[in-house]
């Protein structure tokens, strides 16, 4: 018997396959792509545009490192336009308020001469990048430079609007400089195309 | 297992039925009678397949776009006649679909996120259709009021008009898409079948 039942449907699959074709599918589709581009705008916003560190008294000392009250979150960049677009920085020179061709800081460019012993009047900055690996600080140069996340060796990122990414800041005083004058620099965040 | 050897032979035989005629004997004579009937045969053709309104340039918000009504034409292959529907699709970001789309109207209005697509026959009645969603449901709405013939006589020409999505944001008074330099794709769909 269960031989039986194979060999009729075996049967009744041979006499199919020679009606098959009498059953063709009978639909059909077609398809028209509307493709749209979009227009962009480039714009970026700052939640600060302040910092002032203090140590006692109000004062900065020498040779003494200072951070934002959030290391990490301290400054929210947000874009504001649409445009996908890399986040550079770059910071200047310190200079006296009251006479900012009389006496300056020196911006450092590079990291190997932090250490030095003799850095009079020379000053540092960093930034670290929200999420990014823990206390991974990188320079900030007087030349514009992209924003990199350290964790993934990427630039910082904005892809469309409303995208936000914070970041922190931290402060070297040089190791020696002339008291009571009161010191201003300038850090530019900037938008790039990507 | 007599069975077995029973069904075998109705197995065999069964298939034997379709060779027959093939290994008749003609000693005398004999009638073979075939009865066929053709199927039903067609496909569709759209000329062209695809529309990128104002050219190369960027689409504005809350814009109205239309091609003319002899802008495509469809025509029919085969042996029949058949109905046609047309249904459309959410448009998407193609860099990234999941992160930024534009879902299609329901209803003929447009918003935030809501684009809305119609098609018009040249010589139906009708207008200007709202495409509506394709869905497991509906194949969607109907192409002409009545089926198409096949070959150039039956062939149709339409066009299509498009309204784009109000402005996600605004900068100096001017309206934009949360995504910009982006390309923004949708398809509308256009089936048959045998009428």
């Amino acid at each position: 018997m269960k031989t039986g039942i194979p060999s009729i449907l075996l049967a009744i699959i041979l006499a199919l396959i020679v009606c098959l074709p009498a059953l063709a599918s009978d639909n059909s589709t077609g398809e028209v792509t509307i493709t749209m581009d979009t227009a962009s705008v480039l714009a970026i916003s700052l939640s600060q545009v302040e910092w002032k560190p203090e140590g006692e008294a109000g004062f900065v000392s020498s040779n003494t490192t200072y951070k934002t009250d959030k290391p990490a979150t301290w400054c929210t960049v947000t874009n504001e336009g649409n445009a996908n677009v890399n986040i550079h920085i770059k910071a200047d020179d310190a200079q006296w308020v009251d006479n900012p061709s009389g006496y300056e800081w020196t911006l450092i460019g590079e990291e190997s001469h932090i250490s030095d012993e003799e850095r009079p009047h020379k000053y540092a900055l960093w930034y670290h990048i929200a999420r990014d690996t823990a206390d991974s600080y990188t320079l900030i140069t007087r030349d514009s430079t992209p924003m990199m996340w350290t964790r993934y060796g990427e630039p910082l990122n904005l892809r469309k609007n409303g995208d936000t990414e914070q970041f922190g800041l931290k402060l070297l005083t040089p190791a020696y400089f002339v008291g009571t004058r009161t010191m201003e620099a300038q850090i530019t965040v900037s938008a790039v195309l990507a | 297992m007599k069975a077995g050897i029973i069904s075998m032979l109705l197995a065999t035989i069964l298939a034997l039925v379709v060779c027959l005629p093939v290994v008749a004997q003609d000693d005398g004579s004999g009638t073979i009678t075939i009865t066929m009937t053709g199927a039903s045969e067609f496909s569709i053709n759209l000329e062209p397949t695809e529309w990128k309104p104002v050219g190369g340039e960027a689409v504005s918000p809350n814009t109205l776009y239309e091609t003319a009504t002899t802008w495509c034409t469809l025509t029919v292959g085969g042996n029949c006649n058949v109905n046609a529907y047309v249904a459309g699709e959410d448009a998407v970001w193609v860099e990234d679909p999941s992160a930024y789309s534009w879902t299609l109207s329901s209803n003929g209005e447009n918003d935030i996120g809501v684009y809305v697509l119609w098609f018009k026959v040249k010589d139906d009645e009708r207008g200007y259709v709202l495409i509506p969603e394709l869905s497991q449901d509906s194949p969607g709405v109907d192409f002409y009021p009545s089926s198409l013939s096949p070959g150039p006589d039956g062939a149709k020409q339409f066009g299509l008009k498009l309204l784009t999505p109000e402005a996600d944001f605004a900068k100096d008074g001017v309206g934009y898409f949360s995504v910009g330099d982006a390309t923004v794709e949708t398809h509308v769909t256009i089936s048959a079948v045998a009428a």
